[in-house]
């Protein structure tokens, strides 16, 4: 035997001695074996030797099975090594200050950042990434951006900042036409400023505002705009009152989303709602007992900085498998989930009815309100008119009146946009005005553009928001030929295969109870706006904020507040929205917190928690997963974001990071010189992510896959890939 | 009076007769269900597939680490083990004689069930393949390329996305 040729010896040696020697090897050797010979191409393709390698080298929890709809480790493996964004790709330097969001468009094709240099900039996704559109905010007296949103159909873009003045807690939000030329469509008045603001639907957006009632109390409205105003429902208002509530030991609303509801998965039949909901809440509660038994604790210090996701969490996968989920909204039906079947229909009716107080249309709009806006004691109008902009000081009351009559030349206007019209969508409505079409509350005219501030539909003070229902169409004559398309969210939505059953909505913030720091989920259950708009009533009421008529509403209730024990600095939703994701340095355990204005100290690490949208319950975390250092008493955000594999987040150990949603584990980082503030999945490619950091920087990141393919064709067409 | 260590009789290819104590034996583990019998048995156990030369070294081995710990049950020592390193006696043992006699022994190993001994000589091998390329590869081991241009264009393809 001594004397036999070393080949015919491996050919004497059976494939589980092969398999055995795999077995000790990388994933990187064992892709170069499997190009030696036949034999070993065979044994290197075995699924259990990936299995393992596959757990090994992610150091994944053995009790976490393969990912829900995946079938090979071999797969998975590449997957988490070669098709997540690990390569940085492009560097941008194109923002002079730190970089605070970014935020991509529903289409991927666009991503937009914004930045303590005042600057919101718009980038075509394209490789290599090229500037679409910026605007200077600090000509609208903003101090800086912080914020954006793409609208649902990514013709709108929401952007938020922040006032000049040294303690200004005021912002803004403004919308910007992402077709033609970046017209300004609206201006918000948005306070605080970390309320942030979101988009409701596709042409309505949600803005906040603040009022002190007591030393450590006060009262946050959040407000529903309409992003422009439509010629066909010029009457119609453009603002009105969501929610009223309260808030205590100098607490405030921040952070605002909107979610949309879930059908319930577990219901296959077409029961009642009431029913199906006790089901699942039955099942929920069952979970909950089994739950707790069932993680396996004794991992937690060995697996560190990984997601541990309770029982239910793992069953609802389970339960994805089985009704794979393309496009929410196809799926979704009017049986939301429902843990409180405290709320009604009859509620919200009767908040509909609280809300119609003394109307506008009863009225001369500009005279009624003019009056009393101005016989407010704390009025204070500010003109600058070095921009010719009617700015106002955001930390006391704005107001802006102006004159309203109504053109009749509205019609021609409208044929000439109707002809610009593109044919994408024959039931949208145009916006004929252009970037003077601030249409709505708190707005202000961009003088800039139109030379003087006389075309204003509405007035507003910073708490108590009017509609004056007349739409000037003089502006539209100075807006050049640009028309802009938006689909009528109406018409879109009962189009849907889910005819007459839109679904409801989860209105969702940042909120506190013990101290001022953010350490709350509050959620709150909204009806589809058509039921909200469904008749002629006028959406405000025509009242003052100190007036008795307002202060007789009462203080909504919330459906759900969920305590984090921590300071919270960001949220994100999965992108089928059942998910909530929530960055939050915990609070010392059994911390109690005697003084509202001292809050506990907060830990360096940051925690993921996940929330279950279905069941509002919270279903996983993870422990200790990145790193921040700012004290407790400033504000600051980290923002994540979630795609439908994936989670990423910002940290201020100047690395970006990112984890399977499935396993939990840490697959890559992604280097900065800085504070890494932001980080974006591409919604069209999660092999792409755009990280921005304090080092004035914008990372474009890319996988394996993506790069070694640019390097071979020079360059990057997503298309090819989907 | 000395102690008489219990003993077991075990032929090899060249008919060579070896005496191996028993707490040696116990850690072939083929041999556990018929250990007693063997023991009560004075003709010897013949193993044709195995060598002299093999058996030595296998006896040598097996004497140098019989006080090591079993080998852990658990999945995650499992998971540690497989990554430890292979100790520099072990090393310099397993490859002193040649790579013929290293593959001997690995089928030995594996036809005695010797898991610590098969376990860190697959370890050796794995070591001799970790970042070459399959040409490279080939080489070491002698293996003949067997693909066809055609499939060795396709498997480099597919198995070209991850690099060390």
């Amino acid at each position: 035997m001594d004397d036999m040729p070393i080949a015919c010896i491996w050919e004497s040696i059976p494939d589980d001695i092969i398999l055995h020697i795999f077995s000790f090897l990388p994933a990187a050797s064992l892709l170069q074996a499997a190009q030696v010979c036949r034999c070993w191409y065979r044994v290197s393709r075995d699924e259990l030797l990936w299995k393992d390698v596959f757990y090994r080298h992610w150091k994944i929890d053995k009790n976490i099975p393969m990912a829900p709809g995946m079938s090979s480790w071999l797969q998975e493996y590449k997957r988490l090594h070669y098709h997540t964004p690990a390569v940085e790709s492009e560097v941008i330097r194109q923002h002079t200050d730190q970089v605070l969001h970014v935020s991509f468009s529903h289409n991927g094709k666009m991503f937009a950042t914004s930045s303590k240099d005042g600057f919101i900039k718009v980038w075509n996704t394209t490789y290599p990434i090229s500037l679409k559109y910026k605007e200077n905010m600090k000509r609208f007296t903003w101090k800086y951006t912080q914020f954006s949103q793409f609208n649902e159909s990514d013709t709108l873009l929401l952007v938020s900042g922040v006032h000049f003045g040294s303690n200004s807690t005021s912002g803004e939000i403004a919308v910007f036409s992402l077709q033609g030329n970046f017209e300004l469509q609206a201006r918000v008045i948005n306070k605080p400023y970390d309320v942030f603001g979101t988009w409701y639907n596709d042409s309505h957006l949600v803005s906040g505002s603040l009022h002190w009632t007591g030393q450590l109390q006060s009262c946050s409205v959040l407000w529903l705009n309409k992003a422009f105003q439509d010629t066909e429902n010029e009457h119609e208002s453009v603002v009105m009152r969501l929610y009223k509530l309260k808030n205590i030991n100098a607490s405030s609303v921040r952070t605002v989303m909107v979610a949309s509801c879930r059908e319930v998965m577990e219901t296959d039949d077409k029961d009642e709602t009431g029913k199906g909901s006790k089901r699942v809440q039955d099942k929920a509660d069952r979970d909950n007992n089994e739950s707790s038994s069932k993680i396996a604790k004794k991992n937690k210090e060995k697996f560190l900085g990984t997601i541990e996701y309770k029982q239910e969490y793992r069953d609802a996968e389970k339960s994805h498998k089985k009704f794979p989920q393309k496009s929410e909204n196809s799926k979704m039906s009017n049986q939301c989930s429902s843990n409180h079947s405290s709320f009604s229909e009859d509620d919200l009716i009767r908040q509909l009815s609280d809300n119609e107080l003394p109307n506008l249309n009863n009225q001369n709009p500009t005279r009624g309100t003019e009056d009393k806006d101005i016989s407010m004691p704390d009025v204070d109008k500010l003109v600058e008119k070095t921009t010719k902009c009617v700015s106002l000081s955001s930390e006391t009351i704005d107001t802006f009146i102006s004159g309203n009559s109504v053109n009749p030349t509205n019609g021609s206007i409208l044929d000439t946009s109707n002809r610009n019209n593109s044919a994408q969508n024959s039931s949208s409505s145009q916006c004929a005005c252009g970037s003077s079409c601030s249409c709505h509350g708190g707005m202000y005219l961009d003088g800039a553009t139109f030379g003087s501030p006389i075309q204003s539909h509405f007035f507003r003070s910073n708490d108590h928001r009017v509609a004056l229902d007349d739409w000037n169409p003089t502006s539209s004559l100075h807006m050049g030929d640009t028309s802009i398309t938006y689909p009528n969210f109406i018409t879109a939505d009962s189009t849907s295969p889910q005819k007459g059953n839109i679904l409801d909505k989860f209105l969702i913030f940042t909120q506190g109870s013990k101290t001022y720091t953010p350490h709350q989920i509050g959620i709150k259950r909204i009806k589809p706006l058509e039921k909200i708009l469904g008749d002629e009533r006028p959406l405000l009421p025509d009242i003052e904020f100190n007036s008795p008529a307002l202060e007789s509403i009462a203080y909504d209730k919330l459906d759900k507040v969920i305590d984090m024990h921590g300071h919270i600095i960001g949220l994100a939703l999965s992108p089928d929205h059942r998910y909530l994701y929530v960055n939050c340095r915990p609070w010392p355990k059994d911390y109690d917190i005697q003084n509202p204005l001292a809050p506990p100290p907060i830990a360096q690490e940051i925690d993921i928690h996940v929330i279950d949208l279905l069941r509002l319950t919270e279903v996983g975390t993870m422990y200790r997963a990145h790193k921040a250092y700012t004290p407790n008493d400033e504000c600051f955000f980290i923002f994540l974001d979630v795609s439908q594999q994936y989670v990423a987040s910002g940290a201020e150990d100047k690395h970006g990071y990112i984890w399977d949603r499935h396993y939990g584990v840490c697959l890559s980082k992604f280097r900065h010189e800085d504070v890494v503030n932001c980080v974006a999945f591409s919604p069209s490619d999660s092999e792409i992510l755009v990280t921005v950091s304090d080092d004035c920087t914008i990372k474009i990141w890319r996988s394996l896959n993506r790069e070694k393919h640019m390097k071979f064709t020079g360059l990057f067409n997503p298309g090819l890939y989907m | 009076m000395n102690k008489i260590v219990p003993q077991i009789k075990l032929e090899t290819y060249e008919k060579e007769v070896f005496e191996i104590d028993l707490d040696i034996a116990k850690k072939f583990g083929k041999l556990v269900p018929v250990l007693q019998e063997l023991l009560n048995d004075d003709k010897p156990l013949t193993i044709k597939t195995i060598n002299s030369g093999t058996l030595k070294k296998i006896i040598t081995w097996c004497t140098y680490h019989k006080d090591d710990p079993l080998p852990p049950e658990d999945d995650d020592n499992k998971m540690k083990h497989s990554t430890e390193e292979v100790s520099s006696w072990d090393d310099k043992f397993l490859q002193e004689d040649g790579q013929a006699a290293l593959f001997d022994l690995i089928s030995a190993a594996h036809t005695l069930d010797i898991d610590g001994l098969l376990d860190v000589a697959c370890k050796v091998v794995a070591t001799m393949i970790k970042g070459k390329a399959p040409e490279e590869i080939r080489k070491v081991f002698n293996i003949k390329n067997d693909f066809t241009q055609q499939e060795e264009d396709q498997v480099r393809k597919e198995n070209d996305w991850c690099e060390d």
